[in-house]
C-alpha cells in the first residue's frame, strides 16, 4: 500500500528532527588531508617537471645526434660524388688517349681538357 | 571578517583559514548526512570528504548564494556518490549514538520507525539529483521556496514543480 501525503509529510518531519547524537570533529582531519593533497601536488609537478627535463635533453640530445649524422653523411656523399665524378673523368681522358694517336693526346692537351688552357702561358 | 573576505583570503593562499569554515560548518554537514544516509555511511568519514570536495570547489563558488546553500549541495552529492557505492561502514558504537526520535516508543515501534525512515532515505537518494536538493533544502534545511530558487539560480516555478514532483516520487516509491 502506497503512503499518503499526510504519512509522507510525517516521516519527512521526523526524518527532518533527527540530529546526529554523537561527536564529530573533522576539523585536523580535513586540513591533514588537503596539506597531504597539496604535499602530493606540488611532488608530482616535481616529478612532471623532472621528467619533462629529462625527456627535453634527451630529444635535444638526439636531435644534435640526428643533425650531426646528416651533415656528416651528406658531406660524405658531395665528396663521394666529386670522386666519383673526377675519377670518371680521369678515366675517360685515359681510355681515350689509350684508343687514340698517343701523340695527339699531349699533357698539353690534357690540361685543355682539365679547363687549365693557357695556365704556362700567364705564368 | 565576511564569509565572502574569508573566502577570498582562502583562494589568495591562506589555506589554514579553511579550518574556520570547516569548525563553523561541520556539525550541519553532519546532521545532513546523517538524514541522509543514518547510519548506512560512516558519518565522520562522509563529513571529511564533504570538506575536502568544497576545498577543491571553492574556486567555483559565486558569492551570489549563502556558502552554506553551496555546502549543502555538496553534501548531497558526496552522500548520493558514496551511497550509490554501497560503501556500508556500521560499527556497533555508530548505531547506538544515535538519537532516537521518541523516548516514549517501545522496541517494536521504534524497528518499525526505522524501517520507515531507512525506506525513506533510500527512496530519496533514488530521486533525480534536482528533486533530492530542492525537497532536501526544503524540508531538511527548512528554506523557504524563495531562497531555494535565488541558490539554486532556479525560477520559483521550478522549485515548487521539483517539489511537488519529488514528493509525488516519493509516495509512489514507499510502500507501508
Amino acid at each position: 500500500m502506497k503512503y499518503t501525503d499526510t504519512e509522507l509529510e510525517k516521516t519527512l518531519n521526523e526524518l527532518g528532527k533527527a540530529t546526529y547524537a554523537g561527536e564529530v570533529d573533522v576539523v585536523d582531519k580535513v586540513m591533514n588531508r588537503l596539506k597531504e593533497a597539496e604535499n602530493k601536488e606540488k611532488f608530482s609537478i616535481q616529478k612532471e617537471r623532472k621528467v619533462r627535463w629529462t625527456i627535453g635533453t634527451m630529444s635535444l640530445a638526439a636531435a644534435s645526434v640526428a643533425l650531426l649524422l646528416f651533415i656528416g653523411n651528406s658531406s660524405s656523399s658531395q665528396a663521394q660524388n666529386e670522386n666519383d665524378g673526377m675519377a670518371k673523368f680521369i678515366s675517360e681522358i685515359y681510355n681515350r688517349q689509350s684508343q687514340a694517336d698517343v701523340v695527339y693526346y699531349t699533357p698539353d692537351y690534357i690540361d685543355i681538357l682539365l679547363g687549365i688552357e693557357g695556365m704556362d702561358e700567364n705564368i | 571578517m565576511s564569509e565572502q573576505e574569508l573566502i577570498q583570503e582562502i583562494l589568495n593562499g591562506k589555506t589554514d583559514l579553511f579550518a574556520q569554515i570547516v569548525d563553523e560548518n561541520q556539525m550541519n554537514v553532519v546532521n545532513l548526512c546523517y538524514k541522509l544516509c543514518g547510519n548506512r555511511l560512516d558519518i565522520d568519514e562522509v563529513t571529511q570528504q564533504v570538506f575536502v570536495e568544497l576545498y577543491q570547489a571553492l574556486p567555483r563558488f559565486r558569492n551570489e548564494s549563502k556558502l552554506s546553500t553551496f555546502i549543502y549541495r555538496i553534501t548531497v552529492n558526496v552522500v548520493s556518490k558514496m551511497l550509490s557505492r554501497e560503501k556500508r561502514i556500521v560499527t556497533e558504537d555508530d548505531s547506538l549514538r544515535f538519537e532516537r526520535i521518541s523516548e516514549e516508543r517501545n522496541i517494536e515501534e521504534d524497528i518499525i520507525h526505522n524501517e520507515r525512515i531507512t525506506q525513506l532515505q533510500n527512496a530519496i537518494q533514488k530521486l533525480k539529483e534536482d528533486q533530492r536538493t530542492a525537497l532536501v533544502l526544503y524540508t531538511f534545511e527548512e528554506k523557504s521556496y524563495n531562497e531555494i530558487a535565488e541558490s539554486m539560480g532556479w525560477s520559483l516555478a521550478k522549485v515548487e514543480s521539483l517539489i511537488f514532483r519529488a514528493k509525488n516520487n516519493l509516495r509512489k516509491m514507499l510502500v507501508k
